[in-house]
């Protein structure tokens, strides 16, 4: 992003990061931070960075650990990086690790740091209280009951429920509404059918498992082993599901509104444990030190809505926030990364952004963004596949883009991420 | 009562004395890394004793002083024993008796000194120095890590001689006291406290204050230290009832006599004395001295000590160390090419010295075992109560493994470990040479492979070195440092000093044909096959050798290397030389039966959980006749092992592999489990004698071959008397 007096420029050298696994599977007895001192060590010795350039840590997580709640200070101390780099959480809850992101990026333009490691962590399977009843890791059930049956019974049911928990069951504070129950409100709102929201549920599997299958993720991902054992390396992110169909999607039962609802666990996000880690540096260090620049930061925005009309909708303000601030139009973007928090949201986030009348009503503006050509829309699926690490998706989301951003010609890429709390962030990254 | 502050200093000991009358005695070895109560060089034993007597004179006429606390100013280390080299000078037992009664009167005098003495220990307190300590009214240690307390003298072949055998006894119970001389191993802190040795454990900012305290409230009768009144139902039967006694101590005599172990007559020697000592205090201290000044002066007693000291020659080996090369500094990351068998004990090593390590293994698979490996290390640990959680979850948050070169470039050293095949050595240099921006020491780990052979191609062959861990690494006390033709002396400065930050004692060699340890390891392995060969009882060689003192038989220790292992080094080493065509067939047949040793399962022995037996199909494996032989001396069985043994490490001093006798010594004892008290093959030539040894190698070169022929040099010393040794 340039600075209006000196044109600093903040460039992103690499990022990398855990598979994404259902939360209670493969990282199940982890903390995150575990994962965090995975996807942290292995960002430093893979850009071989000396530590002593680093001068912070800055990740996102969005439920700590009551043993770890600065979580990026004890991942820090455990990577490596030197005891005198500072490290810090932020909490924004699904676009915490972008938050994070561009804190990194605002320290370095402002000059208090020349190379800082932003990033998110987030193990679910630590925070037993999000499993509903009967998806909890079945020990952690077992041990708390009272009697022999109460104690074993959980661990017959293993394997029983292949679905894993998901985010949309969280009520929101202010509203007493689950993010889910806003998204049943958007389907409605922009007409979205139950086949229009699984289709693209659909869409999101199938392109993961392209990704993952043509070696897509292969340099972001670190080959992530498991202790006790270590066994095999986990190479893939667990939740994306290759043979999905409309009839296994359609056979799922909505979650929200039983009668007349259409969104289900297929075409919500599934939470996820997992970690992500981006190394930035000022575009002067980065050449001082002779690193090859992945991409640069070309703006930001974020925005915060009303939680109980438009939840979900605030991503899109924040898109066009940062297309006004990166001087750009919709039309520059090459790749959009949006995070899929529900295939209602997604859908009902492009269309607003193609929408006359929204621009008109909410923006005041005569013209609408744009329309996004799906072509260049989460090429490598999302995170309906993927799954949601709450606080490393937007890692995640900016390392996916600009290895394949690396890869093309186009100049511009784009993240963009709703959030519980009616908030939205949004990122505008940009070529040599 | 005086307000200034007054200051004595004599040698090692002095002391100052506060407003309120407590002396504080500082000890204090000047230029020393630990504390000893040593002389300085111009001082005889007898004059150390007296000036610390001195000491004592001046502080007991010294109205003013109320209490005295005894303190260090170096960490780490309270009082680490009496100097044991100063022990050789003893010529006759009555030397070692005098000298025992002298420290003996000292701990006396200590004890019922007028104003009470208070120790504050914040290190290691061994030997001697625990054994004034316990004269002390009271004891208070730091709570840092390293206060250890013991009386280590066996571990010379000696007892304590400063009153410590009833003292201890009487201030911690028979049976503990019993533990701690015939073991040697030192207490933490928190054991010490819990069996009575010590009174307090305060936080080491503390320490003296709290010692002054303690000691003004001593002196003002305002404290009672508590003591065991009792000490346990089995402590009190054993010192008020004559018939327990008599059964305790039968039974640790017994336990003696049948363990065969090591330190025979010192361990028998500390039984009577104790038992004496228990019966009557004054008679206990009477047999103490004696039996001191009888074990000070025997061969075995002396040997331990010339090894100890020689040991401690190696390691502070002025040559290579730090001060040598200032360039050398620690090392902030290291890494290691090549995963499992010896990848992960590496990078557990390092772990432990608190260096960062990534290790490259060849495959995802490989990365997890390695990782696992590590991970199995510290655990261990863990459960063992070794190492708290936190502190082990620290150390392995510095190791990292990849299946690829990642991680190398910021690497001080780098550490190849890839096993035995120079082709595969050779492309791991070439490269991690090609890695951009490195600039690290490159050491070769290897059993046999010179590290001259695969430097051929190097950029950089001044930075190139080898290094040998014997056996399993978390085993070997010892890692040899191999020269190699160019490499250069900061470099062998720089891995000198990384072997001692890895805790191991390191040996510098020349790389000639394999490295020393190697060489001798290799003769004696390939003997114990010949004469496995020739039909003798695997189970005779074992027992044969345990009984020259080796901690376990050739076929055992060939096991725990690894059969495929020596199998390449044998190659590396003898080629196709038909003397040892035997020894190589019998290690082929055994490697392609997959009996590898102990990480196989199965070898010579076969492992099953924590047991070992000898594997009897490996007599029809091999063919063997094991009854051809029947009758066959031990003694037969050790001269055909040592000799051969004995042989290569004359001709690689011959060659100059090692430097002197010296350090083949220390590497046969430390690195070979050569027994210490023989002192290593250098000084067992010395002490069967030249002539003799010449002698018997010449008879079995006549009937076994030339491995046996004796190099020039054993001649020339024969002809002319001369010995390896002087002392």
């Amino acid at each position: 992003m340039s600075h209006p007096e000196n044109r600093k420029r903040v460039a992103i050298i690499s990022g990398l990061r855990t598979p994404f696994a259902r939360s209670g599977t493969l990282y199940k007895d982890l903390t995150s931070l575990d994962l965090g001192k995975i996807a942290v060590t292995e960002l430093v010795n893979r850009t071989e960075i000396n530590p002593a350039d680093i001068g912070a840590l800055i990740l996102g997580n969005v439920m700590p650990s009551v043993r770890t709640p600065n979580v990026a200070r004890d991942v820090a101390l455990g990577s490596g990086i030197p005891d005198r780099a500072p490290a810090f959480t932020v909490s924004s809850s699904c676009a915490s690790s972008a938050q994070a992101f561009t804190n990194a990026v605002d320290s370095i333009l402002s000059g208090a740091a020349d190379a800082v490691i932003a990033g998110g962590v987030e193990c679910a399977s630590e925070n037993p209280y999000l499993f509903s009843a009967g998806r909890r890791p079945a020990g952690l059930e077992g041990a708390r009951g009272k009697n022999l049956i109460d104690k074993v019974s959980p661990l017959l049911r293993i394997g029983a429920s292949g679905q894993g928990p998901v985010l949309a069951v969280m009520p929101e504070r202010y509203t007493g509404l689950t993010t889910g129950e806003a998204a049943e409100k958007m389907a409605s709102e922009y007409k979205i059918s139950r086949a229009e929201q699984d289709g693209f549920a659909l869409r999101s599997h199938a392109f993961a498992a392209r990704a993952r299958n043509e070696g897509v993720f292969e340099d972001e991902i670190i080959h992530t082993f498991i202790p006790p054992n270590f066994k095999e390396a986990i190479l893939n992110d667990n939740s994306i599901i290759e043979d999905a169909s409309m009839d296994s999607l359609g056979a799922l039962p909505p979650l929200f509104d039983r009668e007349f609802g259409t969104v289900t666990t297929g075409n919500s996000a599934p939470l996820a444990d997992g970690a992500a880690a981006i190394l930035l540096m000022s575009e002067e260090k980065a050449k001082a030190l002779g690193y090859k620049s992945l991409a640069y930061v070309k703006s930001y925005g974020y925005s915060a809505a009303n939680p109980d009309g438009e939840l979900l909708a605030s991503s899109v303000y924040a898109v066009i926030k940062a297309l006004d601030r990166a001087g750009i139009s919709l039309g520059d973007i090459d790749l959009v990364e949006m995070h899929e928090a529900f295939s209602a949201q997604v859908i009902s986030n492009v269309k607003a952004l193609s929408s006359k009348s929204f621009a008109k009503e909410k923006l005041g503006r005569s013209q609408a963004a744009g329309e996004i050509d799906m072509e260049r829309f989460n090429v490598s699926g999302g995170s309906i596949a993927i799954g949601h690490a709450l606080g490393a998706t937007g890692a995640r989301l900016i390392t996916t883009l600009v290895y394949r951003m690396a890869k093309r010609k186009g100049q511009f890429g784009l993240v963009a991420l709703p959030a519980s709390g009616g908030l939205g962030a949004a990122i505008v990254l940009e070529k040599e | 009562m005086t307000t200034k502050e007054r200051e004595h200093k004599t040698g090692s000991v002095s002391y100052t004395v506060d407003s309120d009358g407590v002396a504080t005695l500082l000890v204090n070895t000047p230029g020393s890394a630990v504390n000893r109560l040593r002389h300085e060089d111009y001082l005889t034993i007898d004059e150390l004793l007296d000036k610390i007597e001195k000491d004592l004179d001046m502080l007991e006429s010294d109205d003013e002083i109320r209490a005295v606390v005894i303190v260090n100013d170096k960490d780490g280390s309270f009082i680490n024993g009496a100097d044991a080299g100063e022990y050789v000078e003893f010529t006759l037992a009555d030397e070692g008796r005098s000298y025992s009664l002298k420290a003996q009167e000292i701990s006396e005098r200590i004890e019922a000194s007028r104003a009470p003495f208070v120790a504050a220990i914040n290190g290691a307190c061994l030997g001697v120095g625990l054994e004034l300590i316990i004269a002390c009214k009271y004891r208070i240690a730091s709570s840092e890590k390293g206060v250890s307390l013991g009386l280590n003298q066996i571990e010379t072949g000696l007892i304590p001689c400063a009153g410590g055998v009833p003292r201890l006894a009487r201030l911690v119970g028979t049976k503990e006291t019993l533990d701690m001389i015939l073991t040697g191993e030192p207490l933490e802190a928190e054991y010490a406290r819990q069996a009575g040795l010590l009174d307090e454990i305060v936080p080491p900012e503390l320490l003296r204050e709290i010692a002054r305290k303690r000691a003004l409230e001593l002196s003002a009768k305002e404290l009672k230290p508590k003591r065991f009144r009792f000490g346990g139902v089995a402590n009190a039967l054993i010192r008020e009832n004559p018939v327990s006694r008599k059964m305790f101590f039968d039974k640790a005599k017994k336990d003696i006599r049948e363990s065969g172990g090591l330190h025979l007559s010192a361990s028998r020697m500390a039984v009577e004395a104790l038992e004496i000592g228990v019966a009557s205090f004054n008679r206990g201290l009477h047999v103490e001295s004696v039996y001191f000044g009888e074990l000070a002066v025997t061969g075995y007693s002396r040997q331990l000590i010339r090894t100890a000291v020689a040991i401690d020659e190696v390691k502070n080996d002025g040559r290579f160390s730090k001060a040598a090369h200032k360039a050398a500094k620690k090392p902030s990351k290291i890494a290691v090419a090549g995963g499992e068998p010896f990848g992960p004990g590496i990078a557990c090593l390092a772990a432990e010295s608190g260096i960062r390590v990534r290790l490259k293994a060849k495959d995802d698979a490989s990365v997890g075992k390695s990782l696992r490996e590590c991970y199995a290390h510290f655990m261990e640990k863990v459960s063992g109560r070794e190492e708290h959680a936190v502190h082990a979850e620290r150390k392995l948050d510095l190791i990292s493994a990849a299946a690829d070169y990642s991680g190398f470039r910021r690497a001080d050293i780098i550490i190849e470990s890839a096993g035995e095949d120079p082709e595969v050595k050779r492309r791991i240099l070439k490269e991690v040479e090609a890695i951009p921006g490195g600039n690290f020491v490159y050491v070769s780990n290897s059993y046999a492979v010179p590290v001259s052979t695969i430097t051929g191609g190097s950029k950089n062959p001044g930075k190139i070195i080898g290094m040998r861990m014997s056996g399993s690494v978390s085993d070997s006390d010892l890692i040899e440092i191999s020269i190699g033709e160019g490499t250069l002396p900061e470099t062998v400065s720089e891995t000198f000093e990384l072997v001692k930050l890895l805790g191991r004692t390191p040996l510098v060699v020349k790389d000639k044909a394999g490295s020393y340890l190697t060489r001798v390891e290799l003769a004696y392995f390939t003997e114990a096959l010949q004469l496995l060969g020739e039909g003798v009882g695997a189970q005779d060689i074992e027992d044969a050798m345990v009984q020259f003192g080796f901690p376990e038989g050739p076929l055992s220790a060939m096991d725990d290397v690894g059969l495929d292992v020596i199998k390449q080094g044998a190659v590396a080493i003898y080629g196709h030389s038909p003397e040892c065509a035997k020894p190589r067939a019998m290690l082929d047949q055994m490697v392609s039966e997959g009996k590898t040793g102990v990480r196989s399962g199965t070898g010579f022995y076969r492992y099953h959980r924590d047991e070992k037996r000898l594997d009897r199909s490996v007599s029809r494996l091999l063919s063997l006749h094991e009854d051809d032989t029947n009758g066959i001396s031990q003694e037969y069985i050790q001269d055909r092992l040592i000799l051969a043994l004995v042989n290569e490490a004359m001709s690689c001093l011959e060659e100059e592999v090692v430097e002197s006798a010296r350090d083949g010594d220390v590497g046969a004892v430390l690195g070979l489990g050569f027994p210490a008290y023989r002192g290593g093959p250098f000084r067992y030539v010395d002490t069967v004698g030249t002539g003799d040894v010449l002698k018997k190698l010449h008879n079995l070169s006549v009937r076994y071959g030339t491995r046996y022929t004796p190099p020039l040099s054993l001649k020339n010393m024969a002809v002319g008397g001369s010995r390896f040794y002087e002392d």
